[in-house]
């Protein structure tokens, strides 16, 4: 049951006749997709992910590291043994090799961090009210240093919506927080920023300034320690995976340092970079097998449901009893998450393409599907590391 | 409507649930010990239906089985009111410190809001563990002095929270009670939180809920029941064996019967308590579809119209509307009577049971012969429409064939007419066999004729 969440409106019919809340197939992309973090299946080998250490995820592209990511980070939200881990994301595309990288990323990760604060506050305003005149000064100070003008339109929206959720949208939506602050708390935290702003400077601050983060974080905001989720190494078109880790090496000489300041650097990298990290710290790598790309569909399916059922047969017709779809969409594709859903994604547009969205998934619907998978396979990239890694 | 006493839990009368208990004692000494590996979950979820014992089970690993072992501290934080015939309390009267009670099923005005609730909650293990709390404090800040507390006091103790019927309370409730106390427990070494509920699986979000180690409760094997009621029956001359046949075992339903007088009127009574139907939660128009469809092991949307056609013995059900499937589907569903199992929508055991006992023992309205029959023409002509799945749809066919079957076979009321029920020949399945083996054959031919030249 869904206790008691919305349905599709009436331009979606062919979910309503699905049985679907949504469309479960409907991001390619995870991080665009809101429901991500109630998809993940087998987390029980990734639960070091979590842990207080640095940690390198690895896995090709289409592999499931935006999931476990974005995963990973609402979940570090709702917290661990009564103390929160304050955890950052940042999308920095390693790719580009260039003299004054470091500066760029810098500001980039500077950016990133003042973002996830600004969210993560707007959706708990009660921990920056409490804090001391002083430390709300710093913080704007922060905000400022780190967004300029920026920081200014981003209020705007806050006052205007009384809800995180929409500047989440225009920043970032794998911040999807849990909870929805009341609009008159949203409302006091923007007037106590407003209210510091005419102190606040533009003095740029950068990692080196990394140390009066934490301080404020840990000691001011009652965060626990600092998880920093760094995804998107693959994220340009002229990345060069050898290229892309002398600058993942060089962020994790900090590692060291950093953990004894309760600073864990959390890296999603693609399975190419690996041979080129130069890292003794633990490793993850993200597999998957027929069996569990099923599970990929069948949890997806389960949620979209809203727990009423967790398999492609619960929306399919007389001709797809007894027909294990999720097997027969799995053994098809090569072993990567998001192939297994853009396949299913094809079975839905098959539907509607037949059915104009009446009736139920139907034989035809899963062997044109199929049938498009196998033509099209070829002319779409597929990185050649991923087929050939299985 | 006249129900047995039920009675509150003792531990002379809890019968049975080796499995289950031992479970929790394994778990509970690995903790213990240290040697419970990081991934190993410390939360176990034990579901299944009302009657089922599930707050039974919470009642006795909390009163009775946890306090025999060294060490441990077990608290009972019961989150919905259970099976209620004539307000019964399982957990009796008696008033304990250690254990607390709330009605949480709905989020309204009477109710606390789930951060109040938070604050009740954590207050209150605070008391009983002597850590810190103030008059004045937030959820936040409970949770982490909680866990400070326990860290620095009781990291030689294994604390166990058993939360009973934890399903059944809003999720609003569940989600607070995720991050400010669950998770917080949860994330310690030295924790043990057991799970009970029915209906759907929660999302949690946090890992450490959602790896946990899920449990059916089982129904009571025969040896079980025999030492729950086996006295009764000898009193009132019925088996062992008799009785699992209409209860399957499920505890609660074996006491009911047992000691019910007329077993058609218990079985009328128990299917409405089961639907929340006295509480008026659902009319009896939910227990029309369950009676309707319990002949089958499972459907989807498609056998629904047909077998409320034939539970009605009306055709205009046949023209039944998708939309008008998919709400009686819903309204099932929304009982957590139903749930999705092996690609098909299964019905409770003890409440298709017990519907199938009520219509048999009320045979004379035909309605069961009807569905049976029914059904059995339903596959049948499945099975012709879709030649791939002919075997599977047959053996649907068969069943229900053997249904009818049976039931001639054994003493029953005559019907309506006097005449004795005759056995249904399964000529209808042995024809529709051979046609669809006619149908392959003339495929296979035509595929193996061999190719033209030019």
């Amino acid at each position: 049951m869904d206790n008691g969440k919305g349905g599709p409106d009436e331009s979606q019919a062919w979910l309503k006749s699905l049985g679907f809340r949504f469309d479960p197939f409907e991001h390619l992309n995870a991080a665009d997709d809101p429901h991500l973090g109630e998809y993940v299946v087998d987390l029980d080998k990734y639960l070091s992910v979590w842990e207080d250490c640095p940690t390198l995820v690895f896995a090709p592209p289409g592999g499931g590291k935006t999931t476990l990511r974005v995963y990973t980070y609402r979940s570090l939200w709702v917290g661990r043994d009564g103390l929160h881990p304050f955890p950052v994301q940042c999308y920095l595309p390693f790719a580009t090799v260039h003299e004054n990288w470091g500066e760029t990323f810098e500001r980039d990760f500077g950016r990133a961090l003042a973002y996830a604060l600004l969210l993560s506050l707007s959706c708990r305003p009660e921990r920056f009210t409490n804090m001391t005149a002083d430390a709300r000064r710093a913080l704007t100070n922060f905000f400022y240093a780190q967004l300029g003008g920026e920081l200014q339109n981003r209020l705007a929206v806050l006052e205007q919506e009384h809800a995180p959720s929409v500047l989440a949208e225009q920043i970032d939506r794998a911040y999807l927080l849990p909870d929805s602050p009341t609009v008159e708390s949203v409302k006091l935290f923007c007037a106590e920023i407003r209210a510091c702003l005419p102190q606040a400077t533009a003095h740029k601050t950068g990692i080196d300034t990394l140390d009066d983060f934490i301080n404020l974080v840990v000691r001011d905001l009652n965060f626990q320690s600092l998880h920093v989720l760094i995804d998107g190494a693959d994220g340009e078109s002229n990345y060069d995976p050898q290229a892309a880790a002398k600058q993942v090496n060089r962020l994790l000489e900090k590692a060291a340092r950093w953990q004894e300041q309760g600073i864990y650097l959390k890296l999603f990298l693609p399975l190419e970079m690996e041979e080129f990290v130069a890292s003794n710290w633990h490793r993850i790598h993200i597999e998957w097998t027929p069996a569990l790309l099923a599970k990929v569909i069948e949890q997806r399916v389960y949620v979209a449901s809203g727990g009423n059922f967790n398999s492609l047969s619960g929306a399919g017709g007389i001709g797809l009893r007894n027909v294990p779809i999720e097997q027969e969409l799995a053994e098809a594709v090569a072993p990567l998450p998001r192939e297994i859903i853009f396949i299913a994604h094809r079975l839905f547009e098959a539907y509607k393409n037949r059915s104009q969205g009446a009736g139920k998934l139907e034989p035809e619907d899963l062997n044109a599907a199929l049938k498009e998978y196998r033509a099209d396979n070829e002319q779409r990239h597929i990185s050649p590391a991923a087929v050939s890694a299985f | 409507m006249t129900t047995p006493k039920l009675i509150p839990y003792s531990a002379q009368d809890f019968k049975g649930r080796i499995e289950e208990i031992k479970l929790v004692k394994d778990l509970t000494a690995k903790i213990a010990s240290g040697k419970r590996k990081a991934e190993e979950p410390n939360v176990i979820t034990f579901r299944g239906i009302r009657t089922m014992g599930k707050t039974w089970l919470a009642l006795h690993l909390k009163r009775t089985i946890l306090p025999q072992i060294d060490g441990v501290t077990p608290l009972l934080l019961g989150l919905s009111a259970t099976f209620d015939p004539e307000n019964y309390i399982p957990q009796g009267t008696e008033k304990r410190d250690d254990e607390l009670f709330a009605d949480l099923d709905k989020l309204n005005a009477e109710n606390p809001t789930p951060e109040e609730f938070c604050v009740k909650a954590l207050k209150w293990i605070a008391k009983q563990l002597g850590t810190t709390t103030t008059e004045k404090a937030e959820p936040s800040e409970l949770s982490r002095w909680l866990v400070r507390d326990i860290k620095a006091k009781y990291s030689h103790k294994v604390i166990a929270l058993i939360v009973d019927s934890a399903f059944e309370a809003n999720w609003e409730y569940l989600k607070k009670l995720e991050e400010y106390l669950l998770v917080p427990l949860a994330a310690l070494p030295n924790a043990l939180i057991i799970l009970t509920g029915r209906g759907n699986a929660h999302p949690w979000i946090s890992p450490y809920l959602r790896i946990a180690d899920e449990q059916q409760v089982k129904a009571l094997n025969c040896e079980e029941t025999e030492k729950q009621v086996g006295e009764r029956l000898k009193e009132i001359g019925v088996t062992v064996e008799k009785l699992m046949d209409v209860t399957g075992g499920n505890p609660g339903l074996n006491y009911f019967f047992a000691y019910s007088i007329d077993w058609k009127s218990a079985s009328d009574t128990i299917i409405n308590l089961l639907l929340d139907i006295y509480s008026e939660k659902y009319t009896r128009e939910i227990r029309i579809y369950f009676e309707a469809l319990c002949v089958l092991d499972g459907f989807n949307e498609d056998e629904i119209s047909l077998m409320l056609a034939k539970y009605h013995n009306d055709e205009k059900y046949v023209k039944m509307t998708d939309e008008d499937k998919r709400t009686v589907k819903q309204k099932m569903l929304e009982t957590h009577l139903v749930r999705w199992k092996d690609g098909k929508y299964v019905m409770d055991d003890t409440l298709r049971r017990l519907a199938g006992y009520f219509l048999k023992s009320h045979r004379d309205n035909g309605k069961w012969e009807r569905l049976h029959q029914g059904a059995k023409e339903l596959y049948e002509n499945w099975a012709e429409r879709f030649p791939k799945h002919a075997e599977y749809f047959m053996t649907k066919a068969k069943y229900h064939a053997d249904a009818l079957g049976i039931i001639s076979a054994t003493e029953v009321p005559s019907s309506p007419s006097g005449a004795k029920p005759v056995k249904i020949k399964d000529a209808k399945i042995k024809a529709t066999k051979k046609a669809v083996r006619k149908k392959t054959k003339a495929k296979t031919t035509k595929k193996s004729k061999p190719v033209q030249s030019k």
